[in-house]
């Protein structure tokens, strides 16, 4: 035997407990990688396939939003929240008015608190179906993206009409909605409710219970409950962990209290529920929370449209009939501070506003869900498959805006 | 356990916790900086207060003084508490939450690159959103913005590309002119 080889044998390649040493790499994933849903650089430290710490590398899209936002009035700030999270512009806009509204005492008219929720609902239902196709492609799976396109298409039509844009709509403002219902905007909500519970049906058949989407979820990526609270996780994270915690339902605002819906939770490892085979808070469990809620929403829109069928029948001068509140051109707010939150797709979204007395905040902290989700990223991936990075950071349903704001 | 509850158990135990009046927003207990660990403990492991989620942390700067900002969360009693901390500008420091909350780690972190808040004993405290080797502290009132990078100017690209156009046109009056003189043209004209 040659002497470099001996000396190979010989060498000191296992450790203590007589497993075989091998080397580590880094591996540097990203920030233009297809599945990681934005300009994400994992610095992933392997040991063959299993990885031993994924750091996430953040910051490629910061755009400085909470300074800008020191500089301009309450009003003007409208705008920069569509573009925290682009997928959910709608939820955004609704979690900032919230905050401004604390703070200057505003109270909003019924029918733009109606507008607000039907639109806010019908977002979530094209965020949803975004993340869930996303998830389904960067499994291996491509048709599940094209049907969840479509149905997001139906309601990027609905937006158009109501505001003008498709993707950031600055429809929501200080004191209610920028426009009114457009004609017939009830009767397309309606149908398009009424469409798209079969089709949720269909998706499910497609993909939810296909055994290859299964094994790769099922097991993988577990947060207990605990965890899932110390490390800050929110919206339908924390619900896969187990946790019934919805701020719709919990800490309600604007007209939820009114409107009944159930809160999905994960069930993994329960013989009767979804994911038997699972475990308590593993991916699956995540992805099952976002395709129950999405049928939950549809119920919600569906009680909306009733409220608003109502809401038609008042004459047009009464307050309640009013979309917006009359409020003067340049909003003074008084000094103080607020921290409000609402429930987003990607989980609770907290404004925390500081006024110093001016036309202008003097502080504006936005906290999103994706930003928490990449706190705990490196301990819930460790000791994963690469393969299965992917599938944890599809099921966080991370959106980098909203990370780097 | 409502706001004045919470404010006098924790007055019973430490009495430099005060609790000012606002004019609007949320109500808000400003902890003095040496004890704020301690007084996290309490707050985390008392079985009454509870406080098992950190919703937020936020840095912000008011031009005199920084201030650290923890909004708390109890999912088994379902209070809220807004704690503050008040800082100097010189060598702000406050001890590192962490070990009780994990979510703590990145907004801590964030605080620290957007303020310099140096938040004692957390495990890896270096900038997050802004590169590592970037020079001052962007969240504060008097923060003045770089003109370059690594060679790169920061002034708007449009910006710079009027000034090349002026230049431009400068220069090309200049050639014309010289050009006319050279030749004995501006006599003819």
């Amino acid at each position: 035997m040659p002497m470099v080889a001996q000396n190979l044998l010989e060498a000191d390649v296992k450790d203590e407990k007589g497993r075989v040493q091998s080397d580590e790499m880094v591996l540097s994933m990203g920030p233009h990688h297809p599945s990681t849903h934005g300009v994400l650089r994992l610095e992933v430290v392997t040991d063959g396939e299993v990885v031993v710490a994924a750091r996430p590398d953040i910051g490629y899209l910061h755009r400085a939003i909470e300074k800008i936002g020191e500089y301009i009035d309450y009003r003007q700030f409208m705008p920069y929240t569509d573009r925290v999270d682009y997928l959910c512009s709608m939820n955004s806009n609704h979690a900032y008015a919230l905050g401004a509204e604390k703070l200057a005492n505003i109270k909003v008219p019924l029918r733009g608190e109606l507008m607000r929720v039907m639109v806010a609902e019908l977002n979530r239902i094209s965020s949803h179906m975004i993340c869930v196709g996303a998830l389904a492609m960067d499994m291996g799976a491509y048709t599940p993206f094209l049907h969840g396109i479509c149905h997001r298409e139906r309601v990027n039509d609905i937006f158009e009409e109501v505001c003008g844009a498709r993707l950031t709509y600055n429809y929501m403002t200080v004191g209610g909605v920028s426009y009114d219902a457009p004609p017939g905007f009830i009767e397309k909500c309606d149908e398009f409710a009424d469409y798209l519970w079969p089709k949720m049906i269909e998706f499910n058949e497609l993909i939810t219970g296909n055994s290859i989407f299964k094994e790769r979820l099922c097991n993988v990526g577990i947060v207990s409950p605990e965890q899932a609270i110390n490390w800050g996780l929110v919206g339908p994270n924390l619900r896969g962990s187990g946790v019934k915690w919805d701020v719709r339902k919990d800490d309600p605002y604007s007209i939820y209290p009114q409107l009944k819906f159930e809160i999905p939770i994960g069930d993994g490892g329960d013989p009767k529920g979804n994911n038997p085979d699972g475990t308590l808070g593993d991916c699956y469990d995540r992805y099952v929370v976002r395709i129950k809620e999405v049928f939950e929403t549809i119920r919600i829109v569906k009680q909306v449209c009733a409220m608003m069928r109502e809401n038609e029948k008042l004459p047009s001068e009464h307050p309640d009939r009013q979309y917006q509140a009359r409020l003067p051109a340049r909003l003074r707010v008084k000094r103080g501070e607020a921290y409000v939150r609402s429930e987003n797709p990607r989980g609770e979204t907290g404004y925390y506003i500081i006024s110093d007395g001016s036309d202008k905040p003097l502080r504006i902290k936005i906290r999103t869900g994706s930003y928490t989700a990449l706190n705990c990223f490196e301990e819930v991936t460790r000791g994963l498959l690469i393969g299965d990075v992917i599938a944890v950071i599809g099921c966080f349903d991370i959106v980098l805006p909203e990370v780097d704001r | 356990m409502d706001f004045d509850a919470i404010v006098n158990k924790l007055k019973a135990k430490w009495p430099a916790v005060d609790a000012p009046k606002v004019d609007a927003g949320d109500r808000f207990v400003v902890i003095p900086t040496k004890e704020a660990f301690e007084i996290f403990k309490f707050l985390k492991e008392d079985p009454e207060l509870y406080f098992d989620s950190m919703m937020s942390l936020c840095g912000a700067d008011t031009g005199k003084e920084l201030w650290v900002v923890y909004p708390l969360h109890s999912f088994k009693h379902l209070h809220k508490l807004m704690v503050k901390v008040v800082l100097p500008r010189e060598n702000p420091e406050v001890e590192s939450v962490v070990g009780l909350w994990m979510v703590a780690n990145f907004f801590e972190r964030e605080a620290y690159d957007l303020y310099g808040i140096v938040f004692k004993n957390h495990p890896d405290l270096r900038r997050i959103i802004n590169p590592p080797d970037w020079v001052g502290w962007p969240g504060r009132k008097d923060y003045e913005y770089p003109e370059e990078y690594h060679g790169v100017p920061t002034i708007r690209a449009d910006q710079f590309f009027a000034d090349e156009v002026e230049r431009g046109i400068a220069e090309r009056e200049l050639q014309e002119k010289q050009l006319v003189e050279k030749l004995g043209l501006a006599e003819k004209k």
